[in-house]
């Protein structure tokens, strides 16, 4: 009896643990994206999905009807090349 | 001779929880992950075929160790696919100038760095070396265990 659970019983829960423990730590793709608005002092953040490889259209704070900010990867902005995110498109 | 039974079970074990987390998770995302890999400078051309191949060969070893006829065969793919994973990490860190490029590895593993991830996977290359060494001792003494018929 004790031989059996050792033998099936710790393999099979090593899998439905792994499995289990998997499903809930999938990897989370949101990043933190950086933008300039000029009316508030300092650099804001924004939880974004985009990213650096993305290879869709560049991501933009939009706040309200009129005002929208590129997101960047880094509180630099634009001040280092390549730094703006963009929609990743699986 | 029952605690070497004991550590050869316990790094099984630990070998099929990594090996069928890694690979789940990489089934869960296989987008995300298949991108990662598209951005690897040595895989990216191929990583079409390796987005399969790397969770398929995973979880076919975490088989291999827990069927009692093919451990040894399960440590042995085991130490060298943990292996191979830590010399492309260490060429990564050494060799290639874009530190930003994302870890292809899953879950909690992707959260680590480039470094800490090397010196995790060296620890399971440590383990199943070990497996190996124990499992040879006990074929050769001709040992026979319970924990694996």
């Amino acid at each position: 009896m004790k031989s059996k659970f050792l033998k099936i019983g710790l393999p099979l829960f090593a899998f439905m643990f792994a499995i289990l423990l998997s499903s809930f730590t999938v990897n989370d793709v949101t990043i933190t994206g950086y933008y300039d608005n000029p009316n508030i002092t300092g650099i804001e953040t924004q939880e974004t999905e985009c990213a650096l490889t993305g290879t869709g259209a560049l991501c933009l704070k939009v706040i309200g009807p009129f005002e929208s900010y590129q997101l960047y990867a880094t509180d630099e902005l634009d001040t280092i090349e390549d730094n703006e995110l963009k929609v990743v498109i699986p | 001779m029952k605690t070497k039974n004991i550590l050869l079970e316990i790094i099984c074990l630990l070998l099929v929880v990594l090996f069928v987390y890694a690979a789940t998770n990489k089934m869960f995302d296989f987008v995300n992950f298949k991108r990662q890999l598209g951005e690897s400078p040595l895989l990216g051309d191929f990583s079409n075929v390796v987005a399969w191949f790397i969770p398929t060969i995973e979880i076919i070893i975490a088989f291999l160790l827990v069927i009692p006829k093919f451990k040894a065969w399960g440590l042995y793919a085991s130490l060298i696919l943990m292996s191979l994973f830590t010399i492309y990490l260490f060429i990564i860190l050494n060799f290639v100038p874009r530190e930003d490029i994302p870890c292809s590895c899953g879950g909690i593993l992707n959260k680590m760095g480039w470094k800490a991830h090397i010196y995790f996977n060296l620890f399971f290359v440590i383990m199943a070396a070990t497996g190996i060494k124990v499992h040879s001792y006990q074929k050769k003494h001709k040992i026979i265990y319970p924990t694996t018929g």
